[in-house]
Protein backbone atom coordinates (compact mmCIF):
# COMPACT_ATOMS: atom_id res chain seq x y z
CA UNK A 1 0.00 0.00 0.00
CA UNK A 2 1.60 3.34 -1.00
CA UNK A 3 2.33 5.38 2.13
CA UNK A 4 2.59 9.11 2.58
CA UNK A 5 5.24 10.82 4.67
CA UNK A 6 4.48 13.32 7.36
CA UNK A 7 5.37 16.90 6.57
CA UNK A 8 4.66 20.25 8.20
CA UNK A 9 4.06 23.62 6.66
CA UNK A 10 4.02 26.96 8.45
CA UNK A 11 0.29 27.28 8.18
CA UNK A 12 -1.04 23.87 9.00
CA UNK A 13 0.19 20.36 9.50
CA UNK A 14 -0.73 18.17 6.58
CA UNK A 15 0.24 14.80 5.24
CA UNK A 16 1.84 14.62 1.84
CA UNK A 17 3.09 11.93 -0.42
CA UNK A 18 6.69 10.91 -0.08
CA UNK A 19 7.16 11.82 -3.71
CA UNK A 20 5.73 15.26 -3.17
CA UNK A 21 8.23 17.45 -1.27
CA UNK A 22 5.99 20.39 -0.59
CA UNK A 23 2.57 21.75 -1.23
CA UNK A 24 2.46 24.70 -3.57
CA UNK A 25 -0.89 26.05 -2.61
CA UNK A 26 -4.28 25.24 -1.22
CA UNK A 27 -6.66 25.07 -4.18
CA UNK A 28 -10.14 24.45 -2.94
CA UNK A 29 -12.29 22.69 -0.42
CA UNK A 30 -15.18 20.68 -1.77
CA UNK A 31 -17.90 18.60 -0.17
CA UNK A 32 -15.73 15.52 -0.05
CA UNK A 33 -12.29 16.91 0.75
CA UNK A 34 -9.55 19.52 0.65
CA UNK A 35 -7.55 19.89 -2.57
CA UNK A 36 -3.88 20.82 -2.63
CA UNK A 37 -1.61 21.66 -5.51
CA UNK A 38 1.79 19.95 -5.37
CA UNK A 39 4.77 18.95 -7.46
CA UNK A 40 5.59 15.33 -8.29
CA UNK A 41 9.24 14.89 -7.34
CA UNK A 42 9.84 12.13 -9.84
CA UNK A 43 8.39 13.79 -12.93
CA UNK A 44 8.32 17.46 -11.85
CA UNK A 45 4.69 17.52 -12.93
CA UNK A 46 2.18 19.60 -11.04
CA UNK A 47 -0.58 17.47 -9.57
CA UNK A 48 -3.62 18.04 -7.40
CA UNK A 49 -3.96 15.98 -4.24
CA UNK A 50 -7.30 15.66 -2.62
CA UNK A 51 -7.59 14.58 0.98
CA UNK A 52 -10.72 12.54 1.50
CA UNK A 53 -12.86 13.88 4.31
CA UNK A 54 -13.78 11.36 6.98
CA UNK A 55 -16.64 12.18 9.27
CA UNK A 56 -17.36 10.82 12.71
CA UNK A 57 -19.36 7.96 11.17
CA UNK A 58 -16.08 6.34 10.10
CA UNK A 59 -16.46 3.86 12.98
CA UNK A 60 -19.94 2.88 11.79
CA UNK A 61 -19.50 2.66 8.05
CA UNK A 62 -15.76 2.63 7.39
CA UNK A 63 -14.48 4.31 4.25
CA UNK A 64 -17.05 6.96 3.15
CA UNK A 65 -19.44 5.64 0.50
CA UNK A 66 -19.52 8.97 -1.36
CA UNK A 67 -15.72 9.00 -1.69
CA UNK A 68 -15.63 5.34 -2.71
CA UNK A 69 -18.15 6.01 -5.47
CA UNK A 70 -16.26 9.05 -6.68
CA UNK A 71 -12.97 7.13 -6.81
CA UNK A 72 -14.64 4.16 -8.52
CA UNK A 73 -16.18 6.35 -11.20
CA UNK A 74 -13.08 8.49 -11.79
CA UNK A 75 -10.93 5.37 -12.09
CA UNK A 76 -13.22 3.90 -14.75
CA UNK A 77 -13.21 7.08 -16.82
CA UNK A 78 -10.51 7.86 -19.29
CA UNK A 79 -11.11 11.00 -21.32
CA UNK A 80 -9.03 14.03 -22.19
CA UNK A 81 -11.63 16.39 -20.79
CA UNK A 82 -12.12 14.55 -17.51
CA UNK A 83 -9.75 14.83 -14.59
CA UNK A 84 -8.06 11.47 -14.01
CA UNK A 85 -7.02 9.85 -10.74
CA UNK A 86 -3.37 8.80 -11.00
CA UNK A 87 -3.17 6.84 -7.77
CA UNK A 88 -4.46 6.53 -4.25
CA UNK A 89 -2.16 6.87 -1.23
CA UNK A 90 -2.58 6.73 2.53
CA UNK A 91 -1.08 8.77 5.36
CA UNK A 92 0.09 7.78 8.80
CA UNK A 93 -3.41 6.85 9.95
CA UNK A 94 -6.18 5.07 8.04
CA UNK A 95 -8.31 8.20 7.97
CA UNK A 96 -5.70 10.04 5.89
CA UNK A 97 -6.34 9.01 2.31
CA UNK A 98 -5.40 11.02 -0.75
CA UNK A 99 -6.33 10.97 -4.40
CA UNK A 100 -3.51 12.10 -6.68
CA UNK A 101 -5.11 13.74 -9.69
CA UNK A 102 -4.22 15.77 -12.75
CA UNK A 103 -4.06 19.43 -11.87
CA UNK A 104 -5.83 22.13 -13.84
CA UNK A 105 -5.09 25.80 -13.38
CA UNK A 106 -8.70 26.76 -12.87
CA UNK A 107 -12.22 25.50 -13.18
CA UNK A 108 -14.70 26.94 -15.66
CA UNK A 109 -16.23 29.31 -13.13
CA UNK A 110 -12.81 30.76 -12.24
CA UNK A 111 -11.92 30.96 -15.95
CA UNK A 112 -14.99 33.08 -16.61
CA UNK A 113 -14.13 35.46 -13.78
CA UNK A 114 -10.35 35.57 -13.74
CA UNK A 115 -9.23 34.86 -17.26
CA UNK A 116 -7.87 37.60 -19.52
CA UNK A 117 -10.71 39.63 -20.90
CA UNK A 118 -12.98 38.60 -18.05
CA UNK A 119 -15.25 41.57 -18.67
CA UNK A 120 -15.79 40.78 -22.37
CA UNK A 121 -17.90 37.90 -23.66
CA UNK A 122 -16.31 34.75 -25.04
CA UNK A 123 -15.97 34.55 -28.82
CA UNK A 124 -18.42 32.17 -30.47
CA UNK A 125 -15.49 29.96 -31.50
CA UNK A 126 -14.38 29.72 -27.85
CA UNK A 127 -17.85 28.84 -26.60
CA UNK A 128 -18.04 26.16 -29.27
CA UNK A 129 -14.69 24.71 -28.18
CA UNK A 130 -15.76 24.53 -24.52
CA UNK A 131 -19.17 23.10 -25.35
CA UNK A 132 -17.59 20.33 -27.43
CA UNK A 133 -15.27 19.45 -24.52
CA UNK A 134 -18.14 19.34 -22.03
CA UNK A 135 -20.43 17.34 -24.31
CA UNK A 136 -17.80 14.81 -25.34
CA UNK A 137 -16.87 14.29 -21.67
CA UNK A 138 -20.57 13.83 -20.87
CA UNK A 139 -21.01 11.37 -23.74
CA UNK A 140 -18.09 9.34 -22.35
CA UNK A 141 -19.53 9.38 -18.81
CA UNK A 142 -22.91 8.27 -20.17
CA UNK A 143 -21.38 5.35 -22.05
CA UNK A 144 -19.57 4.20 -18.89
CA UNK A 145 -22.59 4.78 -16.65
CA UNK A 146 -24.79 2.64 -18.91
CA UNK A 147 -22.89 -0.36 -17.65
CA UNK A 148 -24.29 0.19 -14.16
CA UNK A 149 -27.79 0.95 -15.33
CA UNK A 150 -30.45 -0.94 -13.54
CA UNK A 151 -34.08 -1.31 -14.60
CA UNK A 152 -36.76 0.62 -12.72
CA UNK A 153 -34.53 1.89 -9.93
CA UNK A 154 -35.91 4.69 -7.78
CA UNK A 155 -33.33 7.31 -6.91
CA UNK A 156 -33.05 10.38 -4.72
CA UNK A 157 -33.96 13.79 -6.17
CA UNK A 158 -31.41 15.59 -4.02
CA UNK A 159 -28.76 15.65 -6.70
CA UNK A 160 -27.10 18.42 -8.70
CA UNK A 161 -26.50 21.99 -7.50
CA UNK A 162 -29.86 23.83 -7.41
CA UNK A 163 -29.12 26.29 -10.25
CA UNK A 164 -28.29 23.42 -12.60
CA UNK A 165 -30.98 21.00 -11.41
CA UNK A 166 -33.40 19.73 -14.07
CA UNK A 167 -37.07 20.71 -13.59
CA UNK A 168 -38.28 17.10 -13.31
CA UNK A 169 -36.00 16.61 -10.28
CA UNK A 170 -37.56 19.65 -8.65
CA UNK A 171 -40.90 17.86 -9.07
CA UNK A 172 -39.56 14.75 -7.34
CA UNK A 173 -39.06 12.57 -10.41
CA UNK A 174 -37.25 9.53 -9.04
CA UNK A 175 -36.61 7.59 -12.27
CA UNK A 176 -34.12 9.59 -14.28
CA UNK A 177 -31.07 9.18 -16.47
CA UNK A 178 -28.42 11.17 -18.33
CA UNK A 179 -31.00 13.76 -19.43
CA UNK A 180 -30.61 15.50 -16.05
CA UNK A 181 -26.97 16.11 -16.98
CA UNK A 182 -27.76 17.47 -20.43
CA UNK A 183 -30.08 19.98 -18.75
CA UNK A 184 -27.13 21.11 -16.59
CA UNK A 185 -25.02 21.40 -19.75
CA UNK A 186 -27.73 23.62 -21.24
CA UNK A 187 -27.49 25.85 -18.16
CA UNK A 188 -23.71 25.99 -18.60
CA UNK A 189 -24.11 26.81 -22.30
CA UNK A 190 -26.28 29.79 -21.36
CA UNK A 191 -23.80 30.77 -18.67
CA UNK A 192 -20.92 30.71 -21.16
CA UNK A 193 -22.89 33.04 -23.42
CA UNK A 194 -23.63 35.68 -20.79
CA UNK A 195 -20.89 34.84 -18.25
CA UNK A 196 -23.45 34.54 -15.52
CA UNK A 197 -25.61 31.70 -14.21
CA UNK A 198 -28.93 31.81 -16.06
CA UNK A 199 -31.22 30.32 -13.40
CA UNK A 200 -30.22 31.59 -9.99
CA UNK A 201 -33.05 30.35 -7.79
CA UNK A 202 -32.97 31.04 -4.07
CA UNK A 203 -34.85 27.87 -3.23
CA UNK A 204 -36.57 24.98 -4.99
CA UNK A 205 -39.84 26.84 -5.55
CA UNK A 206 -38.05 29.94 -6.79
CA UNK A 207 -35.93 27.74 -9.06
CA UNK A 208 -39.07 26.26 -10.64
CA UNK A 209 -40.52 29.74 -11.16
CA UNK A 210 -37.31 30.95 -12.79
CA UNK A 211 -37.24 27.92 -15.10
CA UNK A 212 -40.87 28.40 -16.17
CA UNK A 213 -40.30 32.13 -16.61
CA UNK A 214 -37.37 31.50 -18.96
CA UNK A 215 -38.73 28.51 -20.85
CA UNK A 216 -42.47 28.87 -20.45
CA UNK A 217 -44.82 26.71 -18.41
CA UNK A 218 -45.22 23.23 -19.90
CA UNK A 219 -48.79 23.13 -21.15
CA UNK A 220 -50.26 20.32 -23.25
CA UNK A 221 -47.15 18.29 -22.54
CA UNK A 222 -47.83 14.61 -22.01
CA UNK A 223 -44.77 14.06 -19.81
CA UNK A 224 -45.65 16.87 -17.39
CA UNK A 225 -49.32 15.99 -17.28
CA UNK A 226 -48.39 12.42 -16.34
CA UNK A 227 -45.85 13.51 -13.72
CA UNK A 228 -48.23 15.96 -12.10
CA UNK A 229 -51.17 13.56 -12.13
CA UNK A 230 -48.95 10.78 -10.69
CA UNK A 231 -48.15 13.11 -7.80
CA UNK A 232 -51.80 14.11 -7.41
CA UNK A 233 -50.68 17.71 -7.71
CA UNK A 234 -53.44 20.30 -7.62
CA UNK A 235 -51.03 23.23 -7.72
CA UNK A 236 -51.56 25.49 -10.73
CA UNK A 237 -48.60 27.23 -12.30
CA UNK A 238 -48.98 30.63 -13.87
CA UNK A 239 -48.85 30.26 -17.64
CA UNK A 240 -45.73 31.85 -19.06
CA UNK A 241 -44.51 31.97 -22.64
CA UNK A 242 -40.90 31.12 -23.31
CA UNK A 243 -38.52 34.01 -22.78
CA UNK A 244 -35.53 32.16 -24.17
CA UNK A 245 -35.42 33.96 -27.53
CA UNK A 246 -35.52 37.35 -25.82
CA UNK A 247 -32.86 36.36 -23.27
CA UNK A 248 -30.47 34.95 -25.86
CA UNK A 249 -30.40 37.14 -28.95
CA UNK A 250 -29.57 35.37 -32.21
CA UNK A 251 -27.25 36.90 -34.81
CA UNK A 252 -26.76 39.94 -32.62
CA UNK A 253 -23.62 41.98 -32.07
CA UNK A 254 -25.33 44.25 -29.57
CA UNK A 255 -23.48 45.56 -26.56
CA UNK A 256 -25.49 43.40 -24.17
CA UNK A 257 -22.42 41.51 -23.10
CA UNK A 258 -23.60 38.29 -24.71
CA UNK A 259 -21.41 36.10 -26.94
CA UNK A 260 -22.49 35.90 -30.56
CA UNK A 261 -25.07 33.14 -30.99
CA UNK A 262 -25.89 31.61 -34.34
CA UNK A 263 -29.39 30.18 -35.10
CA UNK A 264 -27.80 26.71 -34.84
CA UNK A 265 -26.42 27.62 -31.42
CA UNK A 266 -29.85 28.80 -30.27
CA UNK A 267 -31.43 25.60 -31.54
CA UNK A 268 -28.93 23.50 -29.58
CA UNK A 269 -29.48 25.60 -26.46
CA UNK A 270 -33.25 25.14 -26.64
CA UNK A 271 -32.88 21.39 -27.21
CA UNK A 272 -30.58 21.05 -24.20
CA UNK A 273 -33.04 23.06 -22.13
CA UNK A 274 -36.08 21.09 -23.24
CA UNK A 275 -38.56 20.93 -20.36
CA UNK A 276 -39.59 17.46 -21.45
CA UNK A 277 -36.66 15.16 -20.52
CA UNK A 278 -37.76 12.60 -23.08
CA UNK A 279 -37.33 15.19 -25.84
CA UNK A 280 -34.09 16.63 -24.44
CA UNK A 281 -31.14 16.10 -26.77
CA UNK A 282 -28.51 13.55 -25.66
CA UNK A 283 -24.83 14.45 -25.40
CA UNK A 284 -24.05 12.13 -28.34
CA UNK A 285 -26.68 13.77 -30.56
CA UNK A 286 -25.64 17.24 -29.44
CA UNK A 287 -22.11 16.53 -30.70
CA UNK A 288 -23.61 15.75 -34.11
CA UNK A 289 -25.65 18.99 -34.10
CA UNK A 290 -25.05 21.44 -36.96
CA UNK A 291 -23.84 24.00 -34.39
CA UNK A 292 -20.53 22.12 -34.39
CA UNK A 293 -20.33 21.29 -38.10
CA UNK A 294 -21.39 24.68 -39.53
CA UNK A 295 -20.24 28.24 -38.98
CA UNK A 296 -17.02 29.41 -37.36
CA UNK A 297 -14.28 26.97 -36.46
CA UNK A 298 -13.68 26.17 -32.81
CA UNK A 299 -10.85 27.96 -31.07
CA UNK A 300 -9.02 27.36 -27.80
CA UNK A 301 -10.21 30.00 -25.30
CA UNK A 302 -7.80 32.81 -24.47
CA UNK A 303 -7.57 31.92 -20.79
CA UNK A 304 -6.33 28.50 -21.78
CA UNK A 305 -3.50 29.64 -24.07
CA UNK B 1 -21.72 -2.10 -24.10
CA UNK B 2 -21.19 -5.83 -24.11
CA UNK B 3 -17.77 -5.23 -25.63
CA UNK B 4 -17.05 -2.90 -22.74
CA UNK B 5 -17.95 -5.60 -20.22
CA UNK B 6 -15.82 -8.13 -22.07
CA UNK B 7 -12.85 -5.76 -22.25
CA UNK B 8 -13.19 -5.09 -18.54
CA UNK B 9 -13.38 -8.79 -17.72
CA UNK B 10 -10.24 -9.41 -19.73
CA UNK B 11 -8.32 -6.52 -18.15
CA UNK B 12 -5.47 -7.46 -15.81
CA UNK B 13 -7.10 -6.22 -12.60
CA UNK B 14 -10.27 -8.21 -13.08
CA UNK B 15 -8.84 -11.37 -14.59
CA UNK B 16 -5.85 -12.55 -12.63
CA UNK B 17 -7.87 -14.18 -9.85
CA UNK B 18 -9.27 -16.78 -12.27
CA UNK B 19 -5.86 -18.44 -12.45
CA UNK B 20 -5.65 -18.60 -8.67
CA UNK B 21 -9.14 -20.02 -8.40
CA UNK B 22 -8.18 -22.75 -10.82
CA UNK B 23 -5.00 -23.37 -8.90
CA UNK B 24 -7.11 -23.96 -5.77
CA UNK B 25 -5.92 -20.99 -3.72
CA UNK B 26 -9.16 -21.04 -1.70
CA UNK B 27 -10.38 -24.45 -0.60
CA UNK B 28 -13.64 -25.01 -2.45
CA UNK B 29 -15.58 -26.01 0.65
CA UNK B 30 -14.71 -22.65 2.27
CA UNK B 31 -15.66 -20.76 -0.83
CA UNK B 32 -19.00 -22.55 -1.03
CA UNK B 33 -19.76 -21.77 2.63
CA UNK B 34 -18.90 -18.12 2.13
CA UNK B 35 -21.09 -17.91 -0.95
CA UNK B 36 -24.04 -19.52 0.85
CA UNK B 37 -23.63 -17.13 3.77
CA UNK B 38 -23.61 -14.20 1.32
CA UNK B 39 -26.88 -15.33 -0.27
CA UNK B 40 -28.51 -15.84 3.11
CA UNK B 41 -27.44 -12.37 4.27
CA UNK B 42 -28.40 -10.56 1.06
CA UNK B 43 -31.81 -12.29 0.88
CA UNK B 44 -32.52 -11.43 4.50
CA UNK B 45 -32.12 -7.72 3.69
CA UNK B 46 -33.93 -8.11 0.37
CA UNK B 47 -31.04 -6.66 -1.63
CA UNK B 48 -30.62 -7.64 -5.27
CA UNK B 49 -28.52 -10.80 -5.51
CA UNK B 50 -26.01 -9.07 -7.78
CA UNK B 51 -24.25 -7.96 -4.62
CA UNK B 52 -23.20 -11.59 -4.00
CA UNK B 53 -21.43 -11.74 -7.37
CA UNK B 54 -19.61 -8.52 -6.57
CA UNK B 55 -18.62 -9.65 -3.07
CA UNK B 56 -17.30 -12.99 -4.40
CA UNK B 57 -15.33 -11.07 -7.01
CA UNK B 58 -13.74 -8.88 -4.31
CA UNK B 59 -13.05 -11.94 -2.16
CA UNK B 60 -11.39 -13.96 -4.94
CA UNK B 61 -9.35 -11.05 -6.24
CA UNK B 62 -8.16 -10.04 -2.78
CA UNK B 63 -7.22 -13.60 -1.75
CA UNK B 64 -5.33 -14.04 -5.00
CA UNK B 65 -3.29 -10.91 -4.23
CA UNK B 66 -2.22 -12.30 -0.82
CA UNK B 67 0.17 -15.05 0.20
CA UNK B 68 -2.22 -17.02 2.39
CA UNK B 69 -1.75 -20.73 2.99
CA UNK B 70 -4.46 -23.20 4.04
CA UNK B 71 -2.37 -24.51 6.96
CA UNK B 72 -1.41 -21.10 8.33
CA UNK B 73 -2.17 -20.31 11.97
CA UNK B 74 -5.49 -18.46 12.30
CA UNK B 75 -6.17 -18.76 8.58
CA UNK B 76 -9.87 -19.48 9.17
CA UNK B 77 -10.27 -16.23 11.12
CA UNK B 78 -8.43 -14.36 8.36
CA UNK B 79 -10.70 -15.81 5.67
CA UNK B 80 -13.71 -14.93 7.79
CA UNK B 81 -12.55 -11.31 8.06
CA UNK B 82 -11.80 -11.13 4.33
CA UNK B 83 -15.21 -12.62 3.48
CA UNK B 84 -17.08 -10.27 5.82
CA UNK B 85 -15.15 -7.26 4.52
CA UNK B 86 -15.81 -8.18 0.88
CA UNK B 87 -19.54 -8.29 1.62
CA UNK B 88 -19.29 -5.06 3.66
CA UNK B 89 -17.72 -3.27 0.70
CA UNK B 90 -20.04 -4.80 -1.89
CA UNK B 91 -23.13 -3.76 0.08
CA UNK B 92 -21.78 -0.22 0.40
CA UNK B 93 -21.35 0.16 -3.33
CA UNK B 94 -23.77 -2.21 -5.00
CA UNK B 95 -26.63 -2.98 -2.63
CA UNK B 96 -29.79 -1.98 -4.44
CA UNK B 97 -33.24 -3.36 -4.84
CA UNK B 98 -35.74 -3.10 -7.67
CA UNK B 99 -38.57 -2.89 -5.15
CA UNK B 100 -37.17 -0.40 -2.63
CA UNK B 101 -36.58 3.35 -3.03
CA UNK B 102 -33.07 4.79 -2.69
CA UNK B 103 -33.97 6.45 0.64
CA UNK B 104 -35.16 3.17 2.12
CA UNK B 105 -32.18 1.34 0.68
CA UNK B 106 -29.90 3.80 2.43
CA UNK B 107 -31.42 2.98 5.84
CA UNK B 108 -31.37 -0.75 5.07
CA UNK B 109 -27.76 -0.52 3.95
CA UNK B 110 -26.79 1.11 7.25
CA UNK B 111 -28.44 -1.72 9.16
CA UNK B 112 -26.72 -4.35 7.05
CA UNK B 113 -23.31 -2.71 7.44
CA UNK B 114 -23.81 -2.48 11.20
CA UNK B 115 -24.78 -6.14 11.31
CA UNK B 116 -21.56 -7.16 9.56
CA UNK B 117 -19.41 -4.78 11.57
CA UNK B 118 -20.71 -5.85 14.96
CA UNK B 119 -21.82 -9.36 14.18
CA UNK B 120 -19.05 -11.54 12.88
CA UNK B 121 -15.65 -10.38 14.00
CA UNK B 122 -14.05 -7.33 15.68
CA UNK B 123 -15.29 -4.09 14.02
CA UNK B 124 -11.76 -2.67 13.83
CA UNK B 125 -10.55 -5.80 12.01
CA UNK B 126 -13.13 -5.17 9.27
CA UNK B 127 -12.27 -1.47 9.02
CA UNK B 128 -8.54 -2.26 8.78
CA UNK B 129 -9.20 -5.01 6.25
CA UNK B 130 -11.37 -2.64 4.20
CA UNK B 131 -8.42 -0.33 3.53
CA UNK B 132 -6.13 -3.30 2.76
CA UNK B 133 -8.74 -4.72 0.43
CA UNK B 134 -9.25 -1.44 -1.43
CA UNK B 135 -5.52 -1.31 -2.12
CA UNK B 136 -5.40 -5.04 -2.88
CA UNK B 137 -8.14 -4.51 -5.47
CA UNK B 138 -6.33 -1.45 -6.80
CA UNK B 139 -9.54 0.48 -6.05
CA UNK B 140 -11.25 -1.30 -8.95
CA UNK B 141 -14.59 -1.90 -7.29
CA UNK B 142 -17.00 -2.14 -10.22
CA UNK B 143 -16.39 -5.60 -11.63
CA UNK B 144 -18.40 -6.99 -14.54
CA UNK B 145 -20.86 -9.57 -13.24
CA UNK B 146 -23.22 -12.14 -14.69
CA UNK B 147 -26.12 -9.95 -13.59
CA UNK B 148 -24.62 -6.99 -15.46
CA UNK B 149 -24.51 -9.15 -18.55
CA UNK B 150 -28.04 -10.47 -18.05
CA UNK B 151 -29.54 -7.00 -17.55
CA UNK B 152 -27.85 -5.70 -20.68
CA UNK B 153 -28.81 -8.72 -22.71
CA UNK B 154 -32.45 -8.23 -21.65
CA UNK B 155 -32.24 -4.59 -22.62
CA UNK B 156 -31.21 -5.43 -26.16
CA UNK B 157 -33.67 -8.29 -26.51
CA UNK B 158 -36.69 -7.49 -28.71
CA UNK B 159 -39.02 -8.49 -25.87
CA UNK B 160 -37.26 -6.36 -23.26
CA UNK B 161 -40.17 -3.88 -23.04
CA UNK B 162 -42.66 -6.63 -22.21
CA UNK B 163 -40.26 -8.16 -19.66
CA UNK B 164 -39.74 -4.80 -17.95
CA UNK B 165 -43.49 -4.21 -17.70
CA UNK B 166 -44.23 -7.64 -16.31
CA UNK B 167 -41.20 -7.54 -14.02
CA UNK B 168 -39.97 -10.90 -15.30
CA UNK B 169 -36.57 -11.40 -16.80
Amino acid sequence: MPKADRWSSDEEEIVLLSLLPKPISHLDEGTYGVVWKARDNATQEIVAIKQIKFDSDMTKEGFPISALREIGVLLSLSHESIVSVREMVVGSTPDKVFMVMDCFEMDLQAAMKKGPGASTPFAQSEVKYMMRQILSAMAHVTSIARKYEHPARNMTQMVVTLWYRAPELLFSESCYGPEIDTWSIGCIFGELLIKEAILKGTGELDQIQKIFKLLGTPTDDEYWEQLWSKQGSTFKWKNNDSDLARTFAVNSFSATGQSYLSPDGFDLLSRLLSLNPKKRITAEDALRHSYFSCGVTEQVPMFYV
Amino acid sequence: MLDCLLAKEQSAQYQHHHRDLNAGRTPLRWRRKICEWYYEFVDYFNFDREVVGVAMNYFDRYISSQQYCEYEHNILATYQTVAATALFLAIKLHATSCEISEEDISALRKRALGKILYGTTKPQDILDMEMNMLYGLDWKVNPPTLHNFAFMFCKFHPLSGICAESGSY
